[in-house]
């Protein structure tokens, strides 16, 4: 039923492989988009640079954002989603190794609707990935996307 | 002060007043005394007075008794008076004797019965005369014979000489008592001279006292002042010195020299503005101070200060304006302190300061590092060992699985090991909120969850319900989870665990502790308890990290307090702590 794509902000090739591998294992079939950087998050989101053109009306179901990031850091893409109209609406889990207590202040406070911390044992990461799929998915119902933007 | 004074001033006024009473007694007495003696003197010639015109009047009387006998015999009338005179001549000295006993009833009516006696006298004469006269010699001799007048004049004898031992035993009498009265004042003379004598004594001893304790007063005045001065002068430590109200040197101290390095003579007059920078002293700044201090009493100032030899120094100065009882300005009182080195000491600890925190925000860099970096490899470890085990399963054999999964433990652990270090680093950072806390619901609710963890255990966990402390509630958890986690751990073996939560009194402090029945430990090694990865049993028997001790013991020691432990192999352990009054880094 969900078409729209899930926007996966990692630049860790290793964590992006087993999240991909969660996602099949669980039987979520949307397209993924991954984005290695803050920047290539960004492009996407408001097509720009390598996704200019890209079509604005599919906008992601939900963006699994990571906080440490090369060159635009996570915390950077939140504030300036959560500073445009298109995107500041948009469903985003912070998907982090990090339960430092300041990273989850300023995660929320930046506008993010979850904060997940990646579970080291792959069994506990996997269930964790099906019930975020459950969720944010099938579950949740996202705000319209803003037309004409 | 005042009232010494005032009891000074009583105890003389009264002892001179005293004195100059009685010696004013004693003059009144003397005074009294002489116009008595006066008196008495007066009554012994008034006495002899009347004693001499009674014998005048009886002298007379024989006078003209003479004169009769010498008429009758020679019949020469030369010899015959005028009978007036003779008559007025007693008349005269009986009223000068009646003048003078006017006051005397006894000698007045004694004289009434004198008088017709001496008239009687005076014509019994007259008649003796007459008879020579008319009759001739033998009958004048006759009548003379026969004794006539002889009776009157023995009457008048005897009448006088009564007058005269009324007179003498009046004066006798005047005389005994002018004696009485007389030795009377005496007594009274000598003893107010002995009491003037007493109070004027009195009042030399009190001047004498007086005299002596304003000695003793200035004595001490002046050696206090002499401390002060010697205070002021041998001080080393600080500069003390005065200034006129116009801001020049007026006094010097060791201390001054010491600091300043001006030797007293060559500074005082001169304005104290030589002891600041030129910069400052262009900038108006001493004046300023002065003025400061003159209007609010007092100003205190931090800053460069310059020696005689030009060096600057970081100085203290307290201005203090000094006032006399009419609040005029008499000048300024000026301390300074040499701050030099405290200030380079202070400027050492910003230092390190500074220093401690950028190694505190590098730590922290570092275990957010630790947290983030460290982790991600060991879940790709897992994760792609457990993908080979996955997707592999048919081309691995036993053993290769079991190495997988040992790969898989090994990454777990690790993965353990780096939360508890986090964790550690967390609380050595962490601010403590000091509240009271009962740490007993908190034990009740990590029993209950212990119990729920491993249902089938038979497990007794005894905790009283007041437990109060004060101390970080969230801490204080952390320190109790991981006290009843390791009893509930190390008792797994037992048929039955038991686990005590309680507290005890030891001097002030109460002392809390949690107690079990598992497999405790030799107290040779106490020592490696609390220790950072150290662990007193092997992995396979009892799981753990050897984090959550260490854990503990920074928690206890963040809140000033103290962890030990008492326990024998097989026979359980028990943890001791006391929390601290104040909170420790």
């Amino acid at each position: 039923m969900a078409t729209n794509p899930i926007l996966l902000i990692e630049d860790n090739g290793d964590d992006e492989a087993l999240t991909l591998r969660a996602l099949k294992k669980n039987n979520i079939n949307n397209e993924i988009v991954v984005a290695r950087d803050g920047v290539e998050a960004l492009d996407y989101l408001f097509a720009t640079g390598a996704w200019a053109g890209r079509d604005l009306s599919l906008m992601p179901q939900v963006v699994l954002l990571d906080l440490k990031l090369p060159r635009i850091d996570g915390l950077e893409v939140l504030r300036r989603m959560r500073a445009t109209k298109r995107t500041h609406l948009l469903p985003v889990v912070i998907l982090t190794s990090s339960d430092e207590e300041s990273d989850r202040i300023a995660g929320y406070g930046m506008g993010a609707n979850s904060y997940v911390r990646k579970p080291l044992d792959f069994n506990h990461f996997a269930e964790a990935v099906r019930q975020l799929g459950l969720y944010w998915l099938m579950l949740n119902i996202p705000a319209p996307v803003p037309r004409g933007a | 002060m005042v009232w010494e004074s005032m009891g000074f001033r009583f105890a003389l006024v009264t002892a001179l007043g005293t004195a100059l009473a009685a010696l004013a007694c004693v003059g009144l007495l003397s005074c009294r005394r002489i116009i008595r003696e006066e008196d008495d003197q007066r009554w012994v010639a008034h006495t002899h007075l009347v004693l001499e015109n009674l014998d005048a009047m009886l002298a007379d009387l024989t006078d003209e008794e003479t004169n009769q006998r010498a008429f009758i015999l020679t019949a020469d009338g030369s010899y015959l008076p005028p009978h007036e005179a003779a008559s007025q001549r007693l008349e005269r000295d009986i009223d000068e004797v009646r003048r003078l006993t006017i006051d005397n009833p006894k000698q007045q009516r004694a004289l009434t019965q004198l008088d017709p006696l001496i008239a009687s006298r005076l014509a019994e004469l007259q008649e003796g005369i007459a008879l020579r006269q008319e009759q001739g010699l033998a009958a004048a001799v006759s009548m003379v014979r026969e004794g006539g007048g002889k009776h009157t004049m023995d009457q008048l004898r005897k009448l006088v000489a009564e007058m005269k031992g009324e007179e003498q035993r009046l004066l006798r009498q005047r005389l005994e008592a002018a004696e009485v009265s007389s030795r009377r004042t005496k007594a009274l003379i000598v003893v107010g001279n002995a009491v003037a004598l007493l109070f004027l004594f009195t009042a030399g001893l009190v001047i004498f006292q007086e005299m002596g304790r304003r000695h003793k007063a200035e004595e001490a005045l002046r050696a206090s002042e002499e401390r002060f001065r010697l205070l002021v002068t041998g001080v080393k430590d600080y500069a003390i010195l005065m200034l006129d109200p116009e801001g020049r040197v007026a006094s010097w101290n060791a201390g001054a020299e010491r600091i300043k390095g001006y030797h007293a003579e060559e500074i005082l007059g001169k304005h104290f503005s030589v002891f600041y920078p030129a910069e400052e002293v262009e900038r108006g700044k001493p004046h300023f101070e002065l003025k400061v201090a003159a209007r609010e009493g007092r100003i205190e100032d931090e800053g460069w200060r310059v020696r005689r030899d030009g060096s600057q120094f970081w100085a203290n100065v307290v201005i203090t304006a000094l006032r006399d009882e009419k609040g005029r300005l008499r000048g300024f009182g000026k301390v300074t302190r040499d701050m030099t080195e405290r200030r380079s000491a202070e400027e050492d600890m910003e230092t390190r300061n500074a220093q401690l925190e950028a190694a505190n925000e590098e730590l922290r860099a570092f275990s957010y590092s630790v947290s983030h970096d460290l982790r991600a490899p060991l879940r790709a470890i897992d994760g792609f060992s457990l993908a080979v085990l996955e997707d592999y399963e048919t081309k691995l054999d036993t053993e290769g699985k079991t190495y997988l999964q040992r790969i898989r433990v090994a990454a777990g652990r690790m993965g353990q090991l780096i939360d508890g270090m986090l964790n550690l680093a967390r609380i050595s950072r962490a601010g403590i909120v000091r509240e009271r806390v009962d740490l007993s619901p908190l034990a009740e609710e990590i029993a209950a969850e212990l119990q729920a963890s491993q249902p089938q255990r038979k497990a007794t966990i005894v905790i009283p319900p007041n437990l109060p402390v004060k101390g970080d509630r969230l801490l204080l958890r952390v320190v109790l989870e991981n006290l009843l986690s390791n009893a509930w751990k190390f008792t797994s073996e037992r048929p039955t665990t038991h686990i005590e939560v309680g507290m005890k009194a030891n001097g002030r402090k109460t002392v809390h502790f949690v107690r079990d029945n598992g497999a405790g430990f030799d107290m040779q090694h106490a020592d490696k308890l609390f220790g950072v990865f150290q662990r007193l049993h092997r992995e396979n028997e009892f799981p753990g990290t050897g984090v959550g001790l260490a854990t503990v013991q920074r928690i206890i020691h963040r809140h000033g307090g103290r962890i030990w432990a008492e326990a024998a192999p097989g026979e359980g352990a028990t943890f001791y702590f006391v929390l601290g009054d104040e909170p420790r880094d």
